[in-house]
């Protein structure tokens, strides 16, 4: 007899135990929780039921690539080809080139090819002015031209060269220093723009 | 029978710790964010701007392969219908003291980074950027001040990118939507990891929308870890930004309209107030509200 009541007892406590248990999580996962001015978020489920978005810059690192679950299947990168100046002096009335290579790099393995727009003139390809003092600005854009230009595919793992040619109007307000960068390059995936090239006079 | 009880208790121990909701990972690309937004009604508008200032963090404090950013995040709509699009102006700073400058747009959690450039560097004065929906095109454009002089005659070197879009404005505000409040407009500071990132400062400087004739901004309140929806998707689902707490983050002296984040070790708890009541935004450079 005493024996049975032992076995009750226990079966009695194996069950609160796990009924507190299961309470404890479910009321954890749908407390609606009230931050201090009263905001409040609920949810259903014991951690976020919404997922997150991130800022995806990318860093000095040079292991570091764009996480292919952020839906980012490959991307391009724009740097200055080997021995290209890091600054520029502006003579008026001459031009000056620089070199950029183009490359398509692939996260993924179904990823083929960037179609690339080369045109300083696009209003899909980014631009850059510098500032004369209140609304007076010089857009760089005007400067510069490419070659080759238009639309370009860029396959994945090659690399295109493409000719970046800056020329001075003689007539140039006085410009304060800046960093010209690929102005005027748009793609179909993210753009890695390494080009920084010092610009003054 | 206390040795019945003593298994009884483990049992009760290992069954909850295996249904606590806090033994299960953060989502894998949750990232650290603190921010605020305007704890008014939602309104439309079709800019947005927020200005920073870098000089507080020394490079030296930012490990190889994480960054401070200064985000500014933004949801898309037709009128006062989400589309469920954001648009985010980044501007990060990497441990060799560069600058950059992340225009991207989000979806269903795809991301489009248009472009990632260098635009100066933590030394600078100071970086404005500005998020402007038209016609069917997005333009992001970054306002960096070298100098303090530049600052003075108002002289920036301006940054534009664009992109296309379906939306025709965007939202600002807050809105509670299925039992979330959903900040629509949001700034704030997100990095990589948080774990070894200390010492750090950062300003959020003006957060503020158009309102057809001046910028406004409204009362600014923290927000941060899963307190962080920013806009819903037609099929329900809610979009949030960084996903996970910025441990340590907190605020130093703040004025109308301005936030000082930095480290200090203690976490701000969500919700706090960063300043009381709306107002028009004052500021000396009048290029980035052109």
């Amino acid at each position: 007899m005493q024996q049975k009541r032992k076995r009750l007892i226990i079966g009695f406590i194996v069950f609160a135990a796990f009924l507190v248990a299961y309470l404890s999580v479910y009321l954890r996962g749908t407390a609606q929780t009230t931050a201090p001015n009263g905001a409040t978020s609920s949810s259903t489920n014991p951690q976020p039921d919404f997922p997150f978005i991130t800022s995806g810059v990318w860093s000095d690192d040079p292991n570091w690539k764009p996480e292919p679950y952020y839906g980012i299947t490959g991307y391009l990168t724009i740097t200055p080809a080997p021995g290209t100046e890091q600054s520029l002096c502006l003579m008026r009335g001459k031009n000056a080139t620089l070199t950029l290579l183009l490359r398509a790099v692939a996260l993924v393995a179904n990823f083929t090819e960037a179609h690339v727009n080369v045109d300083p003139k696009s209003k899909w390809g980014g631009s850059l002015e510098v500032g004369l003092g209140g609304e007076n600005f010089v857009n760089i854009n005007n400067l510069v031209s490419y070659f080759p230009s238009g639309n370009l595919t860029v396959k994945a793992g090659q690399t295109i060269s493409v000719s970046m040619i800056v020329a001075t109007p003689a007539d140039l307000p006085n410009l304060q220093k800046f960093y010209l960068n690929a102005v005027g390059i748009s793609a179909d995936v993210p753009i890695l723009d390494n080009i920084k090239v010092l610009i003054y006079g | 029978m206390v040795r019945d009880i003593l298994f009884l208790l483990l049992v009760v121990a290992i069954a909850s710790v295996s249904a606590s909701p806090f033994a299960l990972a953060q989502p894998a690309q949750a990232q650290p964010y603190v921010g605020g937004y305007f704890d008014m009604a939602s309104t439309t508008t079709n800019k947005v701007h927020l200005a920073t200032t870098l000089l507080g963090t020394d490079p030296s404090h930012i490990p190889s392969g994480n960054y401070l950013a200064v985000v500014s995040s933004v949801a898309g709509a037709s009128g006062s219908n989400p589309s469920g699009y954001i648009y985010q102006s980044v501007v990060g700073e990497i441990s060799d003291g560069s600058v950059q400058f992340a225009p991207q747009w989000w979806y269903t959690g795809s991301g489009h980074i248009v472009d990632q450039f260098w635009i100066g560097t933590y030394s600078w004065t100071a970086f404005h950027f500005r998020t402007d929906i038209a016609n069917g095109v997005i333009t992001y454009r970054s306002y960096a001040y070298w100098t303090p002089t530049q600052y003075q005659t108002d002289s920036p070197i301006v940054n534009t990118r664009t992109s296309s879009t379906s939306d025709s404005n965007f939202l600002v505000g807050k809105t509670g939507y299925q039992g979330h409040l959903v900040k629509f407009f949001q700034y704030g500071i997100e990095s990589a990891a948080a774990g070894p990132l200390t010492n750090w400062e950062a300003y959020n400087v003006h957060p503020s929308y158009y309102a057809g004739t001046s910028w406004r901004y409204g009362p600014g309140y923290s927000l941060g870890g899963i307190f962080t929806e920013c806009t819903w998707t037609p099929d329900t689902r809610f979009w949030g930004i960084g996903g996970r707490d910025y441990p340590g983050a907190n605020v130093g002296t703040g004025f109308p309209d301005w936030v000082d984040w930095k480290y200090t070790g203690t976490t701000l708890p969500y919700g706090s107030q960063l300043w009381s009541g709306s107002g028009t935004v004052n500021e000396v450079v009048k290029s980035p509200y052109r």
